[in-house]
């Protein structure tokens, strides 16, 4: 079982982040078991976490029949992948059994709200990583306004 | 006394048909017929249903090559370009066995794949080499 | 002048009919217009809609014409039927047809089978007790197997002169299946019960489906010797089908031979139904009997589905106790048609095989066991 702290840094969206940043944010995270055919979220509901993939898969639903399939360590699901101001807008549904470490949805928008190297590095990185997950799921101009998510 | 004479045949066939699977196994098997009289307590393996990945070729078993068949029954009455999610309710309401964990076996051997538009596509060789094996 | 054309006129078929032969040929036309127009059996209501008219022309009797005369071709080809050969070649073609996988799945759906048959011998008694000679109401019996070439093979035995109205009865209500099945089955069962979603089936080997029709065969033909002819083809016809090295013959088997066999057997079985034969109260009698066995038949099944359910922990949706009636798949696809009108996602289909292909076995002996009974008797 890895902790954290392994899932963080394999991470392509955190894999950049100082020690110190990293010790920040960790305490934040909490485990969850992912259990075959159990609902995270559900579109429309109110967003309260977002959530790294530790192992497992999760299928995330989102509008017009589009869906995208995530099962790599380190695989983030959050903003754009998740919700649109304070609601889910994706209904992911556990394809297999895992583990996830979830994050309070405010926690991480205060944190990447902040005026620092880190939060600008998480911000790129995530970009990147929707660029390449899944693109047609970027429906924001601007970018520098998370508080949207 | 005619219709017990149907009923008994019948009864005796099934009765006799419901065992043909076992015996038919024992004779496939014989260390079980050994087990039987084993005094000492052997660990049992539990059986599960991973994949061994052999040449980029997924192995199934004979009961997840069946639901694959299912599903490739499901994706037939798609578009070619699908959505999962849509397959994963069919998939549901046409009561197939752990459609959840099915589906993703589906993923991983890359029968189904995304075409990184949102939706998802059926490679119906890849089926086809892989529930032949 | 006048005399030449009076004798030219008295050798036609006009100056010979009788009102029995126009009634005869409307209902052979009539057949074939259900046959093909409405695709109710076609492959078996054509032969016999035009047999029914070959058979209701009227002839001069002694040229060798008619069916029943003995130097013509008709009458040879209804040697088959009377002797009991096409009946046993239309078995062997369904037995290399038939996937015996869903019986072997869950082998206790067999029961419902045997369930259905009680409408034969049911029938039996209230045609014994309706003043029907003891092998005429065997042959009425066997009407509610719904199993045309078991009918047609026990009444060229037991009652060669009611296959006109037998085999037309019997063909009938195979067609009708849809329409007779469904009230009865609604009746017989509540909503709770048509919704109840079948296990699925295990995972059946090939060996299995080898081994099966060898062990059928030699199991039930020991148990009743005089189903024989018909069991042994439907297992010869099977072991063909699953012993992969004989595929070439169990492609002949459900193709060339079940055709040829139905196409003789049609034609020649409409070509005995003549009026005088067809047209009587007895022939009423056995069409009301017959639609009697055959909803019997039904509800014996659908209602042994209730009782086993008493005592089974896995159970059975009721429907499925329709289909022991052996009209193969049409029963069957009537269990799934009622299935799904309560819930459009409960696929029925594949379980109701299991007691249909059981329905053709059980059929098969019953018509054994009632041949063995009535020869003994007669």
């Amino acid at each position: 079982m890895a902790s954290i702290s392994d899932v963080l840094k394999k991470s392509t969206i955190f894999n950049s982040l100082e020690e110190i940043d990293l010790q920040r944010i960790i305490p934040l995270f909490e485990r969850r078991g992912l259990y075959t055919g159990d609902v995270l979220s559900t579109a429309g509901n109110t967003a309260q976490y977002f959530f790294i993939l530790e192992r497992g898969a999760l299928l995330l639903a989102m509008e017009d029949g589009k869906s995208v399939v995530l099962a790599t360590l380190g695989d983030f699901i959050a903003m754009e992948l998740l919700s649109d101001r304070g609601r889910y807008k994706t209904t992911m549904t556990v394809l297999e059994d895992g583990m996830v470490f979830s994050i309070p949805r405010l926690s991480f928008l205060d944190i990447i709200q902040e005026d620092t190297p880190g939060a600008a590095a998480i911000m790129q990185a995530w970009q990147g990583y929707l660029d390449q997950t899944a693109p047609f799921a970027k429906n924001i101009a601007d970018i520098d306004v998370p508080a949207i998510f | 006394m005619g219709i017990t004479i149907v009923f008994s045949g019948l009864v005796l066939l099934s009765f006799v048909i419901a065992q043909l699977h076992k015996g038919l196994d024992l004779y496939e098997n014989p260390r079980k017929i050994k087990g039987w009289f084993s005094l000492k307590k052997k660990p049992v393996k539990k059986l599960d249903n991973s994949l061994e990945v052999k040449e980029m070729l997924l192995v199934l078993t004979e009961e997840q090559k069946e639901i694959a068949k299912q599903f490739a029954l499901l994706v037939s009455t798609l578009e070619d370009h699908f959505s999962l999610p849509r397959l994963l309710e069919l998939a549901r309401i046409s009561g197939v066995k752990n459609f959840h964990s099915n589906l993703n076996i589906l993923l991983k051997s890359d029968i189904l794949f995304p075409d990184k538009e949102g939706f998802f596509c059926w490679d119906q060789d890849l089926y086809i080499e892989t529930i032949s094996n | 002048m006048d005399t030449l054309f009076l004798e030219f006129f008295q050798n036609t078929g006009f100056y010979l009919c009788d009102y029995r032969n126009i009634i005869m040929i409307i209902i052979g036309l009539g057949f074939i217009y259900l046959g093909i127009a409405k695709d109710y059996e076609p492959l078996l209501l054509v032969p016999i809609g035009f047999g029914m008219l070959m058979g209701n022309i009227p002839i001069f009797k002694g040229l060798g014409l008619g069916i029943y005369e003995s130097n013509s071709v008709l009458h040879y080809l209804y040697f088959g039927v009377t002797q009991g050969i096409y009946p046993p070649l239309v078995f062997l073609g369904i037995g290399a047809m038939t996937d015996f996988s869903t019986l072997l799945a869950r082998p206790i759906l067999m029961l419902l089978g045997a369930a259905a048959q009680t409408g034969i011998f049911i029938t039996f008694l209230g045609a014994l007790a309706l003043g029907f000679l003891p092998n005429e109401a065997a042959s009425i019996g066997i009407i509610g197997g719904a199993d045309g070439p078991t009918a047609i093979f026990l009444t060229a035995k037991l009652a060669p002169h009611l296959i006109g109205p037998i085999a037309v009865a019997a063909y009938s209500y195979m067609a009708l299946v849809p329409v007779i099945q469904p009230p009865i089955m609604r009746l017989l069962t509540s909503r709770k019960e048509r919704l109840i979603r079948m296990e699925e089936p295990r995972e059946v080997s090939k060996r299995e489906k080898m081994i099966f029709p060898i062990v059928a065969f030699l199991l039930c033909c020991f148990l009743a010797p005089a189903a024989l002819p018909l069991l042994g083809m439907l297992c010869f016809g099977n072991v063909l089908k699953e012993a992969v090295v004989t595929e070439r013959l169990a492609v002949t088997a459900r193709t060339s031979i079940i055709d040829i066999a139905t196409i003789l057997l049609g034609v020649t079985v409409g070509a005995s139904t003549q009026g005088d034969v067809f047209l009587t109260s007895k022939s009423v009698g056995i069409f009301i009997l017959g639609a009697v066995s055959f909803c019997i038949a039904t509800a014996c099944g659908v209602l042994f589905a209730k009782f086993m359910n008493l005592f089974l922990k896995s159970k059975i949706n009721p429907l499925l106790g329709a289909a022991g009636v052996s009209a193969v798949p049409d029963s069957a696809r009537v269990v799934q048609t009622v299935g799904q009108q309560e819930d459009p996602t409960n696929f029925l289909l594949m379980h109701a095989m299991a007691p249909n292909v059981s329905g053709v076995i059980g059929s098969a002996i019953a018509a054994g066991v009632l041949w063995s009974l009535m020869a003994k008797a007669m």
